[in-house]
Parts: structure tokens; sequence; C-alpha cells
């Protein structure tokens, strides 16, 4: 470590440089060639971002308690091209609600984050309350599970840390989470499954 | 009654649910005749808020001023550093460092976490790597060569953190550091190993830092981080000395650059204040007198004998390398997935985890999986084996490096160990400030 | 550059050491209190808080209307989302101060630092060179050693990796060395609905005695079946196989003819593309029409969710696949046959009339004929009609036979009608259908040019017919027994007997045996002149499913039990 750097006659001190600066050289070449190698090989020019792949979210809960924000970033997006505005919602409403109004006791959301909005009969419109909403995605599995699965996840990038080894991607289950292009980075449900683009 | 014909009404329809696979939707879109329309998506996330879109469209350049502003910081230190040679210079650079790396871009990405983005780029085609994190990776390397670690000093978010709290730093007892010290070496090669067979990012995962730059992490790296500061300030950089990977590669770098701090202006009066005041021991005293030296025969024997000594214990290394291979793969997610599918197969159970449950439920043959698998558990044993050879050499080329003769005549800092903080300037009496107030204080 | 004096330097020093006093103390209160904070989020988390969702769940099964309940439910999940919010504004509060106590802190640190008098030459020489040198080797000597004893350790420690390749790969994929059954062995056993000829004739198979329901005479043993199901026992060598499903579960039985002890159940769950919500089925039909088809090393179960499992002889899952849900009105009720280790399945949706040979070993797709005609109830049948296998299929527009080693079609015929539940019969070369709201027909088997026509016979609408010595036979819903010549399609004579037939009947040894739905079995001795009764017993329960005969043993399943029928041996 703690190798000799000058040394006492000149003659040495000479030699000691003349190799540094051939390893330097070394060096040098090293690092420019490695960085333009992979730079050649690789036309990624814009950065990348985080985002989940809403097809293959399966809901398990863990975005809301796996990253390192608490709220997470990760937050509900209601596609509404998609939604049935049903009167029985599956994202709206827990299994076998006793009545169909907004009490708590009927609710699915634990923080109140999705609004029920009467239309017309009978249909009803659902949206989210993005500052209450901690993408626990108990509506996206309800609305998965037995509806049109207009409900789903996405990381907002308005908090996301974009942390270089994602801590949700890390703990999800499904292999949902992937790097995007920066200058495309939700990936959105349209207004039928798998089709195409709305 | 009302609500119960709805309900029925609406069960029934579920009934009819026509399956996914059809690409139609279990209830249509109904036809209001109020009016309505139907918006677009709830929130918006592009148009919803005016900063998160600002946001984003500056988000492609924004990355690139990162790249600009840590090279801006760069040749500011080695000015502070170099030209002017004021710690105080190297201090506000390490405070603004603080500010912009740690608290406004958040901790990510950084240097050092990149080491593992560049291993699995280059050991993965399909991972991505942008010009941004190579540049992160390269230009504190490249300063290396020529300046020496003027990046820990006052550009690196993890070393400055701990360098403004390093108020009573206090001697690690020389034996101790010099065993700590190996652990880096190890840290970086671990690193690197699970980035390219894609176990994991784990330096990212145990950045105690990062977490108190966002305000927010698990609760354990949150107490590591502010426990590591706690003791930084009386132990020097604990993390920069005794984990740092990316200390490493920089320390071998630096070792072959010309320019490095230069404790005194002036003739050296040998006072050993600066080996005092150097927090992470980098000052090397002069050599002594040849008759109180050991004989040259000794260091040479030494030489000899690591030369013996050195293919067997890379082959001792490459072998523990190979065994660790194994107990290293069950580190790999899709190994634990394989694990967990094969006993719930082979006991006839249903999914037991959500991985497995997502596993199955996406239909991919388990052969598929068990192809990857072995791929996977192949290329660390083979990773693992590399490791444990490169290692042995590694450390086969430090007890070199003190096995031979050194020959110095002043105090002087070792570059691969100096960090570039600026301390001994201030301590120095031929340093001219200094000079200034000692006349004074008489 | 300027500079202060002693004094000032020595004040500046103390003022600054009492900041630092102040701000750790005011730290370290601002980290007390952010940490009892964080402990009580984490047990506040709307999302799992044990006591709402205890109460939810309480109020939604069995109080529902109690407004009391209802009333603490909304008072709790208030309160609950309250303190969760404002108590993360509080930890965001909290951030922001221990950032500013920090600075305050390391700004007063570091004057106090600044402002330390300079410090003294320090006593004493160096430590020497070489000391420091030999203390270094020491020093990564014995980190590189303890990282060293680590790894290995590790190695020997943590238990041996079962390498993918040797322990599961085993237990994934099927024995290679596996030999197919033998057709014999297929025409000993019982292996598909209506028998091993898929055609409801058994050839020389002892019938048991008589037997009662009541008395329990002639009954070996009787097996509670777990869940319900249509589908009929099938049998090979000592085990007896059925299945049954409701809406939430589907699942396949094993029992032990010995004892009627049941050896294994399976459940048909977690198939990729199984529907969360099974399609709608009528009550009669249920969700485990289809009968199981066995080959001797595995048995196969299809379910009105379009899922298709495969199991071992012992019970173990080895593939299972998910046909497409059936958009079926009464539901799916079509069962699979085995021919030459492919599995033959009927698959029917309103869009799409599939047959597909799927390889038995791992439910790859060997053929697939697709073909637009519609729907039916029935299954398909294997005829041997000059060295070849037919798969005959009949749905409510056409006869088709298919070529079972490619799939391709033979002949079709477009001569039905209705709503077909009934399958083929044969004989002679003919190929013999009837259904109810449509007609019965005789097809020559080797061309498909159809021999005769009529729908002036009581037909049945479920039980399929059965053919012996030119004559078919045919049992009506509607409990009429009619005998048919094959050749000409006349009536030769017609008997009333009460109760309707679900059940198909068999030809065994002779004679034809056929339950009603009161669960009453007539064996009849076929004739083309009267009708003869040779005997009848009864169950004492209603019987929809074809029994199975192997062994001089009768195997019947009603409703809820399956019955083995047989002489006790002594």
């Amino acid at each position: 470590m703690n190798e000799d750097i000058r040394q006492d006659s000149d003659s040495a001190k000479q030699v000691g440089l003349s190799r540094r600066s051939f390893l330097k050289m070394c060096g040098i070449s090293a690092i420019a060639l490695a960085g333009s190698a992979m730079v050649y090989k690789r036309k990624e020019l814009t950065g990348t971002v985080w985002q989940l792949d809403p097809e293959k979210c399966i809901q398990c809960g863990r975005c809301a308690t796996a990253c390192v924000l608490t709220p997470s970033a990760v937050k509900c997006v209601h596609c509404f091209a998609r939604c049935g505005y049903c009167d029985l919602c599956s994202g709206y409403f827990v299994q076998k609600p006793v009545a169909l109004d907004t009490g708590a006791e009927n609710q699915l959301c634990p923080t109140g984050a999705l609004k029920r909005t009467f239309i017309e009969d009978p249909y009803f419109q659902y949206t989210i309350d993005e500052k209450l909403c901690i993408g626990c995605g108990r509506c996206v599995k309800g609305c998965a599970d037995f509806g049109n699965g207009s409900l789903f996840l996405q990381i907002r990038h308005s908090r996301c840390k974009q942390c270089n080894e994602c801590a949700i991607a890390v703990a999800c289950p499904a292999s949902a989470f992937k790097r995007v292009p920066v200058t495309n980075p939700y990936l959105m449900k349209t207004d039928v499954p798998g089709g195409g683009k709305a | 009654m009302n609500i119960l014909r709805k309900m029925s009404a609406c069960l029934a329809l579920f009934f009819a649910a026509v399956p996914l696979l059809t690409a139609q939707n279990r209830f249509p879109k109904p036809d209001f005749t109020n009016g309505y329309k139907i918006p677009e998506l709830s929130p918006l996330p592009s148009a919803a808020s005016p900063v998160e879109r600002l946001m984003l469209s500056i988000a492609p350049y924004l990355q690139y001023a990162v790249v600009a502003v840590l090279l801006i910081f760069l040749l500011l230190s080695c000015y502070f550093l170099y030209r002017k040679r004021s710690r105080r210079g190297v201090l506000v650079m390490a405070l603004a460092t603080v500010a912009f790396f740690g608290f406004i871009i958040g901790g990510c990405i950084c240097p050092v976490g990149s080491i593992q983005n560049v291993a699995a780029a280059v050991f993965n085609p399909a991972f991505p790597i942008s010009p941004v994190v190579l540049g992160i990776f390269l230009l504190p390397l490249f300063f290396a060569l020529f300046a020496g670690r003027v990046f820990c000093g006052s550009v690196c978010p993890l070393g400055t953190i701990q360098e403004i709290v390093n108020f009573y730093p206090l001697k690690v007892p020389p034996l101790l550091d010099r065993i700590l010290r190996t652990i880096p070496l190890f840290y970086l090669g671990f690193g690197v190993l699970f980035a390219a067979t894609g176990i994991g990012f784990i330096i990212c995962r145990f950045d105690p830092f990062v977490g108190l730059y966002r305000m927010a992490g698990p609760f354990f790296i949150l107490t590591s981080g502010g426990g590591l500061l706690l003791l930084g300030v009386f132990v020097a950089r604990p993390y920069c000395r005794y984990l740092c990977p990316y200390g490493v590669l920089l320390g071998w770098l630096s070792r072959l650059s010309s320019r490095r701090v230069s404790i005194t202006p002036d003739e050296c009066i040998r006072c050993r204040l600066c080996e005092n005041a150097c927090p992470v021991d980098a000052i090397m005293p002069p050599s002594p007198p040849n008759q109180d030296r050991e004989p040259m025969r000794k260091s040479l024997h030494r030489i000899i004998l690591l030369l013996i000594l050195l293919p067997m214990t890379a082959a001792a290394g490459g072998v523990t390398g190979y065994f660790l291979g194994n107990p290293l793969s069950l580190l790999h997610p899709r190994v634990e997935l394989y694990r967990q599918v094969s006993t719930e197969l082979a006991a006839g159970e249903r999914p037991q985890t959500d991985e497995s449950l997502a596993f199955r439920s996406a239909g991919t043959p388990v052969a598929e999986l068990q192809k990857e698998v072995s791929a996977v558990v192949s290329n660390i044993r083979l990773g693992s084996c590399i490791l444990g050879i490169f290692i042995a050499l590694a450390i086969m080329a430090r007890l070199f490096n003190f096995s031979k003769r050194r020959e110095q005549k002043d105090y002087q800092v070792d570059n691969s160990l100096c960090v570039c903080c600026g301390r001994c300037y201030n301590v120095c009496p031929r340093d001219k400030r200094n000079r200034i107030m000692l006349k004074e204080s008489e | 550059m300027k500079t202060v004096s002693i004094k000032t330097r020595d004040v500046i020093h103390r003022t600054a050491l009492a900041v630092v006093l102040v701000s750790s103390v005011f730290l370290l209160a601002v980290v007390m209190i952010m940490l009892l904070q964080y402990r009580q989020i984490k047990r506040t988390e709307p999302l799992n808080s044990p006591a709402l969702s205890g109460l939810r769940e309480r109020y939604i099964a069995d109080e529902r209307g109690n407004e009391q309940l209802k009333e603490q439910i909304r008072q709790l999940d208030l309160l609950s989302r309250r303190a969760w919010f404002t108590g993360q504004d509080q930890l965001y509060t909290g951030g922001f101060l221990i950032i500013g106590g920090m600075i305050v802190l390391l700004t007063a640190l570091q004057t106090a630092a600044s402002s330390r008098p300079f410090p003294d030459t320090p006593p004493g020489g160096g430590t020497s060179t070489d000391r420091a040198a030999a203390r270094a080797r020491t020093g990564i000597a014995i980190g590189a050693g303890a990282v060293l004893l680590l790894a290995v350790a590790t190695v020997f420690l943590v238990k041996p990796f079962a390498l993918p390749a040797a322990k599961a790969r085993a237990a994934v994929t099927p024995q290679p060395a596996e030999t197919p059954a033998a057709p014999e062995e297929f025409s000993r056993n019982w292996p598909f609905f209506r028998g091993p000829d898929t055609i409801g004739t058994a050839g020389d198979r002892k019938l048991p005695g008589g037997w009662d329901g009541k008395t329990g005479k002639g009954i070996l043993w009787k097996s509670e079946i777990p869940l319900q199901g249509y589908n009929s026992p099938v049998v090979w060598g000592n085990r007896v196989f059925v299945s049954g499903g409701n809406k939430k579960l589907r699942e396949l039985y094993c029992f032990n003819t010995a004892d009627g002890k049941l050896l294994w159940r399976l459940a048909a769950d977690n198939i990729p593309g199984s529907p969360a919500t099974p399609p709608e089925v009528a009550e009669d039909t249920g969700f485990a029409a289809p009968t199981m088809a066995a080959d001797g090393r595995r048995v196969f179960a299809v379910f009105a969710t379009g899922d298709l499992v495969c199991a071992g002889m012992d019970g173990k899952r080895l593939w299972a696949v998910n046909l497409g849900v059936p958009k079926n009105h009464y539901g799916y009720s079509s069962s699979p046959v085995i021919v030459d280790g492919k599995l033959i399945v009927q698959f029917f949706d309103e869009n799409r009339q599939l047959l597909v040979a799927l390889n038995t070993a791992d439910g790859k797709p060997v053929w697939s004929a697709d073909r637009k005609t519609s729907i039916s109830w029935s299954s398909p049948s294997v005829i041997n009609i000059a060295g070849r296998k037919l798969i005959v299929t009949i749905t409510c527009d056409a006869v088709e036979a298919f070529d079972a080693a490619n799939g391709s079609p033979v002949w079709q015929l477009n001569c039905m009608g209705g709503e077909v539940g009934t399958s083929a019969a044969c004989s002679e070369g003919r190929i013999l259908v009837a259904n109810d709201n449509a007609c019965a027909a005789a097809i020559s088997a080797a061309d498909g040019k159809l021999l005769w026509k009529t729908s002036e016979l009581t037909l049945p609408d479920v039980a399929s017919p059965v053919a012996f010595e030119n004559t078919m036979y045919l049992f009506a819903s509607s409990g009429v027994v009619s005998a048919v010549d094959a050749a000409t399609g006349k009536k030769l004579w017609e008997k009333e007997l009460g109760s309707g037939f679900y059940c198909s009947p068999l030809l065994v040894s002779g004679r034809i045996i056929a339950f009603n739905m009161e669960g009453n079995a007539f064996i009849i001795k076929p004739d083309r002149e009267k009708y003869i009764q040779e005997a009848t017993c009864s169950i004492g329960e209603k019987v929809v499913a074809t029994p199975a005969v192997v062994d001089g043993r009768l195997y019947i399943r009603t409703d809820k039990f399956l019955y083995c029928i047989g002489e006790k041996k002594e």
C-alpha cells in the first residue's frame, strides 16, 4: 500500500517516474477503452427510470411497504376508458358489502382514497385522491379479479427517488418492475385488455 | 330492494364474464345519456402537476447536468487542494456536495453504486447502462490517475458527510486498522460478483447514508447510517476506510498519480504534527538511517517466500471461491424461486409464496426456469472461482508491497490512502497561514 | 488573511462548545420522539390494524345491520387514518428539525474545532518503518485469513444446495423409462366413460348378483365422495377414480377398490389461465360432468372451468392446463378418451369447437382439429374400422369422424339437431346415433354415408344408445325403452319403465344393464322380439352416472356416494 513514491537518488526517481507514466498510460487507455466500448455497444443515449408493468402486477401489496419512501412512490391510476362504471364496484367495495354506500365498513380502500360519485343510474365514477393513496393495490386487486382491470398501479415520478436498485423491484414477486426510457416513463393501460393504443 | 336488484344484476353480469383472452371487458363501456364525458386517466400523470411535467421534460438533460456538476466539483476541489492549499475550501466543497449530491439528487446515482451498473453491463449485455452512469463511474477514476483521491475528499456524498462530522479523530490501533482495511477488497469483489450474476446490488442495498439524504428508508439502514455518523465523530470516515469498494479502485489508480497532497510547502522540520493530524493514517514517516533497519536480505527472503506461495494462494482462493459459489447461489432470487416452486410441485402443494404464485400463474414451464437457474448457478460458481483467485492475488500484492524495502526522506502522504481532506495543511507549522498565527501568539 | 487573537479564539471555542451541548440535547430529544412516532405509525398503519379488520369481518359475516358495530367501525377507521397521516406529517417535520439541528451542531463543532489552540509538537520518536510494515503484513494476513475461514465455514455449514438437476428434475418431469399400458390392460380395466371401447359394450365380464341399497345386500363398501359431480367412475387396477367440484373447488379422488378408502384427493387449482370466477353451469350438469380418463400411468380430469389436470396414479399432479373457459349454457360435459398416448378432448365454446389431442406425458398439443360446427354435450368415441382408429363426435348439427393419428377429418354428415347430449354407438360397421328433438340415424363408419334416419321413435336426450347384434337399444329420459333395427331404423318394440334414464346403458356379457333416475337397475336380455327383463335391483338413490364393471364388481356413483357391488370373497 504505502509504496514509495519519491526515491532518493535522481536515477531512481527517473526510473520510478517512467514506470509510473507507463502504468498511467495503461490505466488511461484501459478506462478510455472500456468507456468507449460500452458506449459503442449500446445505443441507450437517454437515461432510464423505474416503472412497473401493470400487466405483470399480481397486486401482492408490497409496493406500499417495500418502497424506501413512506407513503410509497407507487400510487393507483384509473383508466376510465376501461372502467365499467359499475354500481357494485369490486375495487371500491369489500366482498359482499352490506350496502352500496360510502360507509367505511363497506370500503376496500384503507385510506379512503377512492372516491365514488354518481353519474346517472346505474353508473358511478371512481376517482383516486392521490394525496391519500398509499399504493397498497387493494382496489387494483378487486378490479382485476372481478372487474375490467381499469385500476392499476404506477410509480409516480414526482415522488420516485430513482434509486439505483429500486427496493420494490427487489421485493416484487412478479418481476413487474423494469427500467423504461425517461422520455416515456409510464406504462399505461388502454381501453381493452392487451389492446392497441387508446 | 332496489339495491338487491342492482346487486343481482351486477352479479349476473359477473357470471357472464367473458374471459379476458378474448380482449373484451367484463363490463362494457356504458352509454351515458346525460352528456357525461369519459375522462382520459385519473390522476393524469402527464398533466396533473406542472412540476412533474417540467421535471419529466428536462429529465434527460438533467442527467447530463449531474455529470457536468460532478466534473466542475472535481475541478474546483483540485483547485482548492493543490493551488490554494485550503482546508476551508475543501470543506466548503464537501458541504456543497452534501447539499447537492446528497439532499438534492437524493444520493442516487453515485460513483460507488455505479460500479455495479458497470459490472452488470459488462457481464450481461441486456442490462441498460447510459453514458451518464458510465461518466459518473469513470470521472473520479480519471481524476484519481492524475490528482489522487480528490473525489473522496470533497465530491463523494458518502465521504463528505463523514468528513464534516469528524471532529475528534482518534487513532485506530494500527494492527486493527490494517485488518479492517482488507474488508473493502472483499466488499468490492462480492459487489461486482453479485451485480454481474444478477443476485442484486448489495452496495446500494447497504448504503448507510442514502437513507439519511432521502429522510426515508428501512429502519435498519437509517439507524446504521446514524450509528456510522456517530462513530465518525471519533473514528475518521469509518465507511470510506473499512467498507467503501470504490475506494479500492481509487486507491489503485491514485498510486499512479504524480500529483499528491504535499504537506508542507517548505522544508519539512519533522515535527510529526501532520502524522498525528492525519485522520486516515496516510502520512508515512521518513525511513530511519540504515544501521537501524533490518538487513536487506531479510526483505529479499520474504519476497522469495511470497513468490513461492503465490500460485498456492491463488489456487486456494480459486477452490474456496468455487465451493462458495454453491451457498452464494442461494441468494439469487431465481434460484430461491426455483427451490420454492420445485418443492411445492414435488409435494403437490398450492403456491405458498407470492413469488411462486406469480410464477405459476404466468404459465412459464418449470423446465424453462430450471434451465435458467442451472445457468445462473454455473455462472455464480465460475464468477466466485475467478473472484477467489483475484482476491488472493490482490492480497498477495498487498503483502508484497509491505515486504519490500521502503526508502523515504520526509513525512509524505501515501497517495492510495490519502483522502485529500487537507487537514495536514492546517497543522503544518511551515504553512504560510500557520506561520503568521504562530508568530502572533508568541 | 485575517487572524484573531488567542483570547478571542478561546471565547469562540467555549461558546461553540456550549452550542454543541444544547444542539446535541435538542437532536437527541427529536430523535427519541421520532422513534416513538415511528413505532406508533407502524402500529396504527391503516393497512394492518387487526382491531379494525376484525370488526369489519364480524360486521360483514354475521352482524350485518348492527348499527352500533357500524358506528364503531367508522370511528375506528377515521381515528386510525388520522393517526397515520398526522404521524407521517410529524415524521416529515421531524426530519427537517433534525437537519436544522445538525446544521447548528456541525457549525458549532466546526467553529470549536477551528478555534482549538494550535497543537503542540508530539513527544517521542515515530514508529519504525520496518515495524510498521511488519504490522501491516500481520494485519493483512489476519484480515484475509478471517475471511477465508468465514468462507470455508459457509461452504461447510450452509446445507449443500440440491442443485435443481438432481432432486427436482425427477419431481417435475415424469419418469422417461415408462412403458405405456398394453391394449389388453385397457380392455381389462374401465378407463373411460362407457367402458374401454367408449361405446358401452364391455364384452365378457361377470355381473354381480343381486343387491339392495336398503338392506345393504351385495354392497361391498360405500364411500362418501367429498364433492358432488355427475361424472362416472373409472377403474384401473385396484383404484377407482372420480372427480367432483363446485363453484369454489374442483377435485380428483382416488378410492381403493378393496375397501373403498379414499387414497388421495388432488385439488385442481392454481392452473394458469383458470378463471377467477368459474362460469355459470346448470344444476344438473355441475362443474364435474366429464368423466375422468386413465391410462394406467396417469389419470386425467376435465372440469367446467376448462381446467384439465393430469395426475400420477399416486395422486401427484403432473401437469395442468386451462383449455379456455367453455362458454356453455348448461356447463361443459364432454369426457376425454385416450388413444395411443394421446388424450382426445372435445372442447366446446360458443365461438370455438375444437377437438384436440394432447400428449399424455406433458399436455403439449399433438394435433388440433378446429372446425365450424355447433356446441354439444356429447363425448367422443373411438371406433376401430378397417385398421384405422376414428374419433367420432356428435355436435348439434353434425356427426363427424376424425383420424385419431393426425386429427384430419375423415367424413362429416349434417344430420343432427336440437341439443345433443348422447354419444355414439356402433354395430356391424354402422355408427348409430340418437338424440331427442333430432333423430336416430345410422351412418356407414367407413365413408360417412347416411344409411337411414328416422324421428318416429322415443329418443333419449342424455343416455347414449347401446347396440347388440344388429339392434340398437334406446333408453329415453321419459322412461321408455325401445329396440330399433340397426339395419333399417324400424322400431322392434317399446316398453314403458316408469322413471327416466340419464345413465347410459351398458352391454355386459350379453346382458344390458341400465339404471333409471330412481336408482333401479334393469338387467335386460337383448331380444329383437320382445322386452325380457331378467332382474331388477335397487340402490335406493338417484343414479345419473354410468357404472363401471370390473372383475365381477359394479361401481356405482350416486349424488354423494360411491358404491361397490360384488360378492364377498370368503
